[in-house]
């Protein structure tokens, strides 16, 4: 059902800027009589650590200087009482979310709420590189200096105040649900940049190179490559610029908060040394300055393995502009996304709805692994040993040898015959006419391009980060082009799931939503 | 120093509508349309800008391509009216606008509905662009500029690639004269189960540079933006298709005298046009309550608003400016042995071909005018085998200018994105507008797709024998040759 259209969006619009007419208030008296059958519930927890972190994203120990801006995750619950389905999404300003983290969650969430549909909870980090790490600790972390581990909070800390937060949110959303209405739309905004350059010859043609195992294997791409190389030939991929939104209004149309979903990781900052949310804290800042305090902001990166904020070319020409425009580069981001929520806003509350179909359908489904060559497993056996052979390593050098270690056991695993299939989460939500779909990889964008093309649903919503399936959180799945140009995020080490497994996934998210639209 | 060699710069701006009532061929699909009216005004730009030591004058068109002859007959009309204009210091470029009039030399051996013969259209359209030029040089005046960098979300990849080398589907069909398909085709549907992605990006980049007059009052724009001006490419009235709107929207931002000069950036394997998320695009139209053409306006006119809000903290009055011009070699693409019997046989065929017995003259002139036109295709490729071995290189005009840090380049072709990416990473110039379709006196005809490796590879329209006067060899030729002038230019101003 589609209720009030543009009457109530513009009283609801101007009623915010505060100059609604009295023409205008009187209809949007009479529409206040309708009901909805939509329930909304939003809510959000501070999980800024209250201490020294090692911040997670990089191969090196990173252990945080300072507090820049606080962390949050974001919970909204939303029913329909028409379809008795529910989805409850909680994003985090994580580097990633993790099997452990979610099976955690879940565990305190049903310690605290009996009736909160477990099933229906999907979690998805925004990537932001200047976060705790939640991941089992590693060896890295015994090598710290005695001044390094002075009232460090440790990966396990972190986690455990990190899951009970994500269910204090999630049941509060809950809990809180009251009837409420939804819009959704899309704008554009330029954030996300192919950060994978091509070219014209291989590395190993190319002077002055040298391998670096453990870390990456190249062939003619390279993550962050440089442009200005003579041999450069192109960026890899696509970028999609577009921004989706879903909105939430209470039922006097009072806009309360919104999905934004964007294909780009939040790691402008990434390398930093201080906690920080990274872009997503000036855009709630931005957005909250405009439409209120209470306003909820929940961030979901689409597919964007490939992505990332960071400049490929042009550099000078932004670096000037940033500098003339005395913002940095996290602000301009923001200014950007705020001008696109502006432009959506101004439009899609005029096709409100009060009454949706919720389908809400998870399962597990099985992935091919990407088969390790002979090749590979005979150059990491021996990089291994060389990295044995070290008197000593140094935190990043630790990393690349477990690395190394890992493919040549998953190789051995490969001949043997076992464990040749990934087993991933996945969720798909069908909320009237667009539709949600998650997975828990650093997916490349042409596989949301693929799912979103051949897609029924007026927008596709991919969600990456999120949901079970990989134990540690996140893993670059790479399409056949990077494959075939290797660099960091498409080699073995990145890779659990390869590109075929990655049009298994395309098309086992197509047949769920498909089976949806019957 | 005194101000007359103190790179001082001098200004000035002038337009011309080039619409005429008169029906007219349309030119830029391979059927023939004659204008049946004016949808918007279709215009010319011309921005002259010296100091004491060199020039350069732009000349944007809403057309669809700049032949070689009429680069000629401007620049002779321009030296006749005035013969202290430096004329080769003219680039002339199109918009790619597919509702222009008809600016194609060659004849066409077919009946047409009734119309102004394209030879007179050329002469109004050359007497008015020359009268621009001029125009502009004889009025400059000490002037500011200004330049940055933003964004518009304008044009797309239009390149869609497959598993599968979609020729050999069973219900493939063959277009001879027109295209050969291969892994890639242009529009092609991204619904497909076997699409696997968009062959390149998308750059959603505007560079800008902004004009201002003695009081600091902003007086026009030169906007370079990596898409072709055809939403509406199939039309029959005359148009400029979404610069119409974005001049609008501009001026309604800047004033009404405000004068856009559109330059499209290399987009050969770009256009407006969405490859998915169609119905997500309609939806968004039809709530906005805008078309397709306004959207994009909007878009354009928020992006150099926006750059305009903080460029205007840098305006220079005194700059060093050179313009450099030259002919380039650049490698043709060869014909194989396999195409060239192919095409005589294609050939062969179409010339079996009877012209239509539609009784409607319109739908007839559609249908001659398409097999004209592949057999024309043909025989150009035969014509390209034949001449190979003693013509190997096309020669082609290349414009490069330096003004301050940043720096113009110009090329013939509908070039693939990727070449501007290569010139732009390895430029000095903090910022450096490539322009496609810019025209050429040398060179046969005009405009010509220049794929990369990867469009050859997938084929589709675009990157095929009949498309591509030069290949990717030629395209790196380009891309060296330019960075050379432009690090030429830049290291000269260094070391003064």
């Amino acid at each position: 059902m589609r209720l009030f259209r543009m009457s109530l969006l513009f009283a609801a619009v101007l009623s915010i800027c505060g100059c609604a007419s009295e023409n205008l208030n009187s209809r949007k008296e009479k529409d206040m009589d309708s009901k909805s059958n939509i329930l909304i519930g939003w809510a959000s927890r501070d999980v800024t650590p209250k201490g020294k972190v090692n911040l997670a994203g990089q191969f090196h120990m990173r252990i945080s200087s300072e507090i820049r801006d606080s962390l949050s995750v974001t919970a909204l619950a939303v029913s329909s009482e028409t379809s008795g389905d529910s989805f409850i999404f909680v994003s985090c300003d994580s580097v990633c979310i993790g099997t452990p983290l979610i099976e955690e969650s879940k565990a305190i969430i049903k310690t605290i709420s009996k009736d909160f549909p477990l099933d229906k909870l999907v979690l998805n980090a925004t990537h932001a590189h200047t976060a705790p790490d939640i991941r089992d600790r590693t060896d890295k972390y015994s090598k710290l200096s005695a001044e390094e581990k002075k009232g460090l909070l440790y990966p396990e800390e972190n986690r455990a105040f990190l899951v009970e937060k994500i269910a204090e949110a999630a049941v509060e959303s809950w809990n809180s649900r009251i009837p409420g209405m939804l819009a959704w739309g899309f704008s554009d905004a330029v954030v996300g940049r192919n950060r994978r350059a091509v070219y014209l010859e291989d590395f190993s043609k190319q002077p002055d190179y040298k391998e670096s195992p453990g870390r990456v294997i190249e062939k003619n791409a390279r993550m962050y490559g440089k442009t200005e190389n003579p041999f450069f030939s192109h960026i890899e991929g696509y970028e999609d610029h577009t921004v989706q939104f879903l909105l939430t209004f209470n039922m006097e149309g009072k806009l309360t908060g919104s999905i934004i979903n964007m294909a780009c990781p939040s790691q402008e900052t990434g390398g930093a040394s201080y906690v920080s949310a990274d872009f997503w804290h000036e855009v709630r800042q931005l957005l909250r300055e405009q439409y209120g305090e209470k306003f909820f902001i929940l961030p979901q990166s689409s597919a964007a393995g490939d992505q990332t904020s960071y400049r490929m070319l042009n550099k000078a020409a932004e670096k000037r502009k940033l500098e003339l425009k005395g913002i940095d580069a996290r602000m301009d981001i923001a200014r950007k996304v705020k001008q696109a929520f502006d432009d959506a806003y101004s439009w899609a509350p005029k096709d409100m709805r009060n009454d949706v179909n919720l389908k809400h359908v998870s399962k597990e489904i099985n992935l091919t692994k990407r088969i390790i060559t002979e090749k590979e497993y005979k150059q990491n056996l021996e990089w291994a040993r060389q990295f044995d052979a070290m008197e000593k390593l140094d935190s990043r050098q630790q990393t690349f040898l477990q690395r190394c270690r890992d493919v040549v056991k998953r190789y051995e695993e490969q001949s043997q015959g076992t464990s040749q299939k990934q087993p991933v989460e996945i969720h798909v939500v069908k909320l009237g006419d667009i539709v949600f779909a998650t997975n828990p990889f650093e997916l490349f964008l042409d596989y949301g391009v693929r799912i979103q093309s051949r897609s029924p649903a007026v927008q596709t919503f991919i969600i990456q980060l999120a949901g079970k399936g990989i134990e540690r959180g996140g893993s670059y799945l790479p399409t056949e082009r990077a494959e075939a140009g290797g660099g960091y995020s498409a080699t073995p080490y990145c890779n659990k799931v390869g590109s075929k497994g990655g049009q298994e996934l395309v098309e086992e998210t197509l047949k769920t939503i498909n089976e949806l639209w019957k | 120093m005194n101000s007359s060699d103190d790179g001082s710069l001098r200004i000035a701006w002038a337009s011309r509508d080039v619409s005429t009532d008169k029906p007219v061929g349309i030119r830029g699909q391979f059927h023939l349309r004659i204008s049946e009216g004016v949808m918007d005004p279709v215009t010319v730009t011309a921005l002259a800008i010296s100091n004491d030591e060199d020039s350069v004058i732009f000349l944007s068109c809403d057309i669809v391509v700049m032949w070689s002859f009429m680069v000629k007959t401007i620049r002779a009309k321009v030296h006749k009216t005035n013969p202290a204009i430096p004329v080769e210091k003219i680039i002339m470029n199109a918009t790619h606008t597919h509702e222009g009039g008809d600016v194609y030399e060659a004849e066409d051996p077919f009946e047409t509905l009734p119309r102004m013969p394209g030879k007179e259209y050329q002469a109004f359209f050359s007497d008015r662009a020359a009268d621009a030029i001029v125009e502009a040089w004889n009025k400059r005046q000490p002037g500011g500029v200004s330049w940055g960098y933003g964004f518009a979300f304008v044009g797309q990849s239009r390149r869609a690639v497959y598993f599968d080398d979609v020729s050999k589907r069973p219900d493939a069909a063959a277009r001879p004269g027109l295209m050969v398909n291969g892994h890639a085709v242009m529009y092609g549907k991204t619904n497909d189960p076997m699409f696997s992605h968009l062959e390149a990006g998308a750059d959603h980049f505007l560079n800008v540079l902004f004009t201002y007059d003695p009081d600091n009052n902003l007086t026009g724009a030169l906007v370079n933006v990596p898409c072709p001006s055809q939403v509406d490419g199939s039309i029959w009235k005359l148009s400029a298709d979404y610069w119409h709107e974005a001049r609008a929207e501009l001026r309604k931002k800047f004033g009404k005298d405000f004068f856009v000069l559109p330059q499209c950036a290399p987009s050969g394997d770009l256009s407006p046009n969405y490859m998915y998320y169609k119905e997500a695009m309609k939806r968004r139209m039809e709530l906005k309550g805008v078309n397709h053409r306004q959207d994009i306006a909007e878009q354009i006119a928020k992006g150099v608003e926006e750059v305009s809000g903080w460029a205007s903290k840098d305006i220079r009055r005194s700059l060093p400016l050179a313009h450099v011009t030259r002919t380039i070699q650049l490698t043709r693409r060869p014909i194989t042995k396999e195409e060239y019997e192919n095409e005589l046989a294609t050939l062969k065929t179409l010339e079996q071909g009877k012209e239509s017995s539609d009784p409607e003259l319109k739908q007839r002139m559609i249908a001659d005018s398409r097999l004209a036109s592949a057999k024309k295709r043909c025989q150009n490729v035969i014509d390209r085998y034949e001449n190979y071995q003693k013509n190997p290189k096309l020669p082609t005009e290349l414009h490069v200018v330096r003004l301050g840090d940043i720096a113009f380049a110009s090329n013939r072709f509908e070039l693939y994105m990727d070449y501007a990416h290569r010139i732009q990473a390895r430029s000095p110039a903090v910022q450096t507008f490539v322009i496609q379709l810019a025209g050429s006196e040398v060179g046969e005809r005009g405009g010509s797709y220049l794929p990369t490796e990867r469009g050859e590879w997938g084929k589709g329209y675009s990157a095929t024998q009949y498309c591509n006067l030069v290949n990717s060899t030629g395209g790196q030729e380009l891309v060296e040759e330019t960075l050379g002038d432009i690090n030429k230019l830049f290291s000269a101003q260094e070391n003064k």
